[in-house]
């Protein structure tokens, strides 16, 4: 935590606004893709993310600095999706709207058009793995978003998810293999060559 | 020997910790051509996934927008809340409030077996008290032992020696007794 950080912390802590808001500048962005990813809706993503940020004004002065910031924004943002989960509106949005939704999640992204090939190329990644990992149950999603996006140990997960660590492996890897199947990955020759060559 | 399904975890954690990197696993997964491809392809999947993520950010114009909904959203938050605000101290009443609405999850089947235990209990409490009114059980007599204290009235033996003076004889019975009582007879005959 930098000088800057922990003064605007406790500027935050005094019920100052602007302080607050500038953190959450520091770490929205971050926020939100997680949400982005765990929702795959922008417009949850949005509503996810700012509960996270009003939650996170809320018990600010609950903050003690024995971690850092975003760790305790990540919890925050992760009890948030688990009780989310919890609610059926969330869910029934879920099931009735999720490739509209991720057609109009990626015609929002931020991908370059200079070469339209590669655009539309790009979109459709985007698209497939949003939709592999809408294959995915919320919770399963969530660890392996946690896993892979976060860089999360499997126990750093457990803890936060409550789970087992041998669940949070079986979620990552079935993500894992969702993901292969469904961006149907072809293994490029040169990946091979060296073992083909008898390196290793 | 090398066994496919024990690397296949390993394979899957190596494959996602090595999105970035252009690294080779270890030489006895690569000693197999299946762990091989396996392990080219979710690495592939996970850089994919790596860049798709990367992305589906939203573009530049999104983020004032976001911040400025943001801000008021707070802004609106604060003005109902005042912010925060430091925890009070319990009071009695609150907490017991709080005791009255508290619920704690409990599992279906701890329900369930409570229940049913509370089931069996019942019909057999109601079963006991039918046998009992039905036909009563003619208990056979018992012999009580019961040790009480009876007062006794204690006789005691007292040997009292009693001395008794004795008054002297008169004159004529000694003279007599001296004689041997030889002239007893004729004096009175």
């Amino acid at each position: 935590m930098t000088e800057n950080e922990a003064e605007l912390i406790k500027r935050a802590q005094a019920a100052d606004t602007d302080a607050f808001c500038e953190l959450a500048g520091r770490y929205e962005r971050r926020i939100y893709s997680l949400a982005l990813h765990y929702s795959h809706d922008p417009q949850d993503a949005e509503d996810l993310s700012q509960e996270v940020w009003l939650k996170a004004y809320q018990a600010i002065g609950t903050f003690r600095g024995e971690s850092g910031f975003y760790t305790w924004i990540r919890r925050i943002t992760i009890n948030c999706f688990l009780n989310r989960q919890r609610t059926s509106l969330f869910r029934l949005r879920k099931e009735t709207g999720q490739l509209t939704d991720v057609q109009a999640a990626s015609e929002q992204t931020a991908i370059p058009v200079f070469n339209v090939e590669s655009a539309l190329n790009n979109r459709i990644l985007v698209a497939n793995v949003m939709r592999a990992l809408a294959q995915l149950t919320p919770r399963q999603r969530l660890i392996f978003l946690l896993k892979h996006h976060e860089g999360m140990t499997y126990e750093e997960i457990a803890a936060a998810v409550g789970c087992s660590t041998g669940t949070a492996k079986k979620a990552v890897a079935r993500a894992l293999w969702k993901l292969r199947e469904q961006l149907d990955v072809e293994v490029p020759p040169a990946e091979c060559v060296p073992c083909a060559a008898g390196e290793y | 020997m090398h066994n496919c399904n024990a690397t296949k975890n390993y394979l899957i954690e190596l494959a996602i910790s090595q999105t970035d990197q252009n690294q080779f696993p270890p030489a006895e997964f690569l000693t197999c051509s299946t762990c091989r491809e396996e392990f080219a392809a979710l690495r592939n999947a996970s850089r994919a996934t790596k860049a798709a993520i990367h992305l589906a950010q939203p573009a530049e114009t999104f983020w004032s927008g976001y911040h400025e909904r943001l801000a008021e959203r707070l802004a609106r938050d604060s003005r109902h809340s005042n912010g925060w605000l430091p925890p009070t101290r319990p009071d009695l009443a609150g907490w017991l409030r709080r005791l009255a609405s508290a619920s704690i999850p409990v599992p279906v089947p701890v329900v369930a077996g409570l229940f049913v235990f509370f089931a069996l209990s019942i019909l057999l409490m109601m079963h006991s008290g039918q046998s009992s009114s039905a036909e009563p059980i003619l208990t056979p007599p018992s012999v009580i032992t019961k040790t009480i204290e009876v007062p006794v009235v204690h006789e005691r033996l007292v040997t009292r020696v009693v001395y008794r003076r004795i008054p002297a004889p008169p004159p004529n019975l000694v003279s007599r007794a001296r004689d041997g009582g030889k002239n007893c007879g004729v004096s009175a005959i």
